[in-house]
């Protein structure tokens, strides 16, 4: 028999292994040509897009699909593989030479691999279009300008360069398969009888202990320190993870086996037993897709905070629609002429407040040098009339007669200026004595904005004349959809410094969304695939153990008992290493906040909620495959003996 | 109504469905009396195992009547089929069929954690049946660190365990050495002896039936004889050698 026709009659018998390991290969080259199609676009590499940085975006995003194909297929293959040893050493034993069987090997995984990548490069191109059509919603570009072509000969080239080199990998591992062992060791592959893994309490003890140093050097990470410590804290929480994987579920296992009461009921015992045994060889796996898991839900996480951080900074800087400097006097009925023209988004509030431009010269402290820049005083009354004419929420100020107050914009900190005296021509010198968040008229704050008690504003202005400017600011109904009515107000208002949610939000919303699209996705990929990972193999064995839930059920285990011990087992799979990923995440997403200031208690709840819904719901599946694979039959034996 | 444990009339059993059928069992009758010690003998194919299964309730007869302990069980539902089966029978087989994930003390009190026994009596239970077939020692150690005698009497304690009113062996001594048999059929008898078990066991082997009081031989799906123990173990055995010879000369 050729090794060809060897492989190809292998193949067919192991269909529902090899159905699996192509799918597995398709749903990464799919993934892969989408992420290529999109770097690779002309339309994406020119104009707007390049200036949002899209291609760097998805050329970042498809080398972290890559490195991700890589070790998934990697996995997939010696998983396989290992299964196959008894029957290369079965081959090797009737006398096939060894080269035959090693080409054999070679030759099925090379087919499937390549039978998957091609179905993914096929999906991915009846799919691109849809996911360039919805990367370039984000970005505001028009649908009539974008994807050009149907097939991008390009991203097809750089899939099959990247999978042909991964496969190639992988099938070279499958091929030396079988000159890595000796016969005995194929042949004796499948009655090597599972072993319990060691377990160390004292090395569980150490993971555990180094973990929280890890997390401990996260959370005390400050905006200077954090990027020293980044990669000490991934190597720790690498280490740390699997140390745990390695050390502490062994160990777990063998303390709840080692209460003879609790181990010794119902389920337990089995699924306990099955556990403590498997553990030791789903470590890798429970690791991997830890630190992947990991990695994809900060990665959602700071998307999503970028996001609700634009957001929050355009409720607090942004509280008009429309902010701009008076020059002439005319600005506001031209402004007001070019709404009323448009007619869609008629003005709901309007307000003005005086900003006084003055040269300062600050001291933080005692002892501190002196530093002199121009600061924009506003106040009190008038800010406190602005905020209020334009609905938006904030702590009312209250600054006294010698003190001055920071508008805080998102990257300032209050505990760096309080304190601190500003001297300013027309004021005996004043002390900064609180802070308030939130632009009086709006538009992202060039310099530092003190609010100052209404006196000695007036005296300011009176010492520095040539600095007052009126700033204006409209606010107009649904305003995140006047695009063009903002484009008619610009036009309306050369040289006006005009601020708009158009002009200056929309930019950043869009690179948000871009980001959080990448994230989201790589993330919903990412899910899939470990979930896919956990399911087949969590699936396999449960087929692998059916004889052993025949036998007893024949010595009288009720159906239920042994759905709850296939179950727990499926539980405990998709626990740990969804326990391991939401922690790391968390104190991930928390030191981010610290360091940058930043509020993360949404989008790590967000996050979170999203994965352990997302695992719930594998669960269910794998579970319930799980127990058709272990039980299936005990079920139609039951009903007919019933 | 008799005072048999296991009573089987007419049962017989038919494999396959149109075409190619199979009769594994064709109107068997037989008893098995509370205490005895009942081997099954016959050549392959002749329908023992099939016997066992019908008895054990993990296969049901196309036709026929069996009744354990006065109970015609295949007219209970499922779950007190597998009440029955965890605490009236046990089971012995040929390849052991210990769970290698669990110590030997752990694979003698699983049916035991499985009925939902409480702690202190599946303790004294396990140990108790650990003793009776002298593991103890090995109580800590798991199947693969035991050798093939030591799990099969791993096995046979499992199934003494709760205590069943009837013990279902199939092949038991099939992968083990002379010496191992020996030492687990004088277990198997000491049992019967000692305790009161009612053991029905399947064997190929003459030496392994010399153990039992009475021998039952199958031949194409009915009892074709059986041969009583006189209380001399190797009378017994020639006289098992006999019976075989007569069979494969029926066979013939």
């Amino acid at each position: 028999m050729t090794a060809v026709r060897l492989a190809a009659r292998s193949a067919s018998r192991r269909s529902g292994d090899y159905t699996a390991h192509a799918a597995a290969v398709a749903l990464n080259a799919f993934v892969y040509y989408l992420f290529a199609s999109v770097k690779l676009d002309p339309v994406v590499n020119e104009g707007v897009m390049t200036k949002l940085g899209m291609p760097k975006a998805f050329a970042a995003a498809s080398v972290i699909v890559a490195v991700f194909a890589g070790v998934f297929l990697w996995f997939s293959s010696a998983y396989f593989m290992k299964r196959r040893k008894r029957e290369a050493g079965l081959y090797a034993l009737f006398g096939a030479p060894r080269p035959a069987v090693a080409f054999g090997l070679f030759a099925e995984t090379a087919a499937m691999g390549l039978a998957g990548a091609f179905l993914g490069v096929a999906c991915g191109v009846l799919f691109s279009r849809l996911f360039l059509m919805a990367a370039f919603r984000l970005v505001g570009v028009a649908a009539a300008a974008g994807p050009s072509g149907f097939v991008n000969l390009a991203a097809v080239g750089e899939t099959v360069a990247v999978f042909a080199a991964l496969l190639g990998i992988a099938s070279v591992g499958a091929f030396l398969v079988v000159y890595r062992y000796r016969l005995s060791e194929l042949f004796g592959a499948a009655r090597e009888a599972e072993r319990m893994p060691r377990s160390s309490p004292v090395l569980a003890a150490a993971s555990a202990a180094l973990l929280a140093a890890g997390y401990w050097i996260a959370l005390t990470s400050t905006m200077r320190t954090v990027g020293s410590r980044f990669f000490l804290v991934s190597a720790i929480t690498t280490v740390a993870t699997y140390g745990l994987a390695r050390f502490l579920a062994p160990a777990a296992a063998r303390a709840l086996r080692a209460d003879r009461r609790f181990f010794m009921r119902s389920w337990r015992p089995i699924a306990i037993g099955n556990l403590a045994f498997r553990i030791g060889n789903n470590v890798r796996v429970f690791f991997a897709i830890a630190m992947v898991g990991t990695v994809s839900m900060v990665a959602i996480g700071t998307g999503l905070n970028v996001k609700y951080d634009t957001l929050r900074r355009v409720e607090s800087e942004f509280p008009f629609s429309f902010a701009f400097d008076e020059l002439d006097g005319t600005e506001l009925a031209r402004a007001t002429a070019a709404v009323e023209a448009d007619g869609r988004h008629p003005v709901i509030a309007s307000a003005s407040a005086r900003y006084l431009s003055v040269e300062a010269t600050i001291a933080a402290g005692k002892g501190e040098a002196e530093t002199s820049s121009t600061v924009e005083l506003v106040s009190v009354s008038e800010y406190v009339a602005a905020r209020l004419a334009s609905g938006s929420s904030f702590d009312r100020p209250e600054p006294r007669e010698g003190e001055a107050m920071v508008v805080l914009t998102r990257t300032d900190r209050l505990a760096e200026a309080m304190g601190a005296r500003v001297s300013i021509a027309g004021t005996s010198g004043l002390v900064v004595a609180g802070a308030v968040r939130g632009s009086p008229i709006g538009g992202w704050a060039e310099r530092a904005v003190l609010l100052l008690s209404d006196a000695d504003f007036e005296r300011a202005v009176e010492a520095n004349p040539g600095g007052l400017k009126v700033r204006r600011g409209l606010k107009v109904a649904d305003d995140r959809n006047a695009r063009e009515l903002s484009a008619a107000v610009a036009d309306a208002l050369p040289g006006a410094r005009l601020s708009s949610f158009e002009a200056d939000v929309r930019p950043l919303l869009r690179s948000d969304d871009l980001f959080l699209f990448i994230g989201v996705f790589i993330g919903v990929v990412f899910l899939a695939s470990t979930g896919s990972v956990i399911h087949f193999k969590h699936v396999m064995e449960a087929s692998d153990d059916a004889a052993r839930f025949r036998f007893l059920s024949t010595i009288g285990a009720e159906r239920a008992v042994l759905e709850k011990a296939v179950r727990a087992q499926a539980f405990v799979v998709y626990l740990v290493p969804l326990a391991l990923c939401v922690s790391h995440s968390v104190v991930a997403l928390s030191t981010m906040g610290r360091v940058f200031q930043s509020d993360f208690t949404r989008p790590i709840a967000l996050t979170v909620a999203a994965y352990c819904a997302a695992y719930s719901a594998l669960f269910l599946i794998t579970s319930r495959a799980a127990v058709n694979a272990a039980l299936g039959r005990i079920a139609a034996k039951a009903e007919a003996a019933g | 109504m008799s005072s048999a444990l296991v009573r089987a009339r007419g049962l017989s059993k038919v494999y396959g469905a149109r075409g190619v059928k199979y009769e594994a069992l064709r109107g068997l009758d037989l008893d098995v009396e509370r205490g005895e010690f009942v081997g099954v003998m016959g050549p392959s194919g002749a329908g023992k195992t099939t016997l066992l299964n019908i008895i054990a309730t993990i296969d049901r007869p196309s036709a026929g009547e069996i009744l354990v302990a006065g109970t015609d069980l295949f007219s209970c539902p499922e779950r007190e089929l597998a009440r029955f089966r965890r605490e009236r029978l046990g089971f012995v087989f040929q390849d052991f069929n210990l769970l290698d994930t669990l110590t030997a003390y752990e694979n003698v009190a699983l049916p035991l954690a499985l009925a939902g026994l409480p702690g202190d009596e599946l303790d004294a239970k396990a140990r108790a049946a650990a003793a009776r077939l002298s593991i103890s020692e090995i109580a800590d150690k798991f199947p693969w660190e035991l050798s093939g005698g030591q799990r099969q009497r791993v096995s046979a304690a499992r199934a003494i365990a709760p205590g069943p009113a009837l013990l279902l062996a199939d092949e038991p001594t099939g992968n083990l050495d002379s010496r191992a048999a020996a030492g687990l059929l004088s277990s198997f008898s000491s049992l019967n002896v000692d305790e009161g078990t009612t053991i029905l066991m399947v064997t190929h082997d003459a030496l392994a039936a010399s153990y039992c009081t009475r021998v039952v031989f199958i031949l194409d799906g009915s009892v074709y004889a059986e041969v009583r123990s006189g209380g001399d173990r190797r009378a017994f055995f020639d006289s098992l050698m006999e019976a075989l010879k007569a069979m494969e000369g029926g066979v013939r």
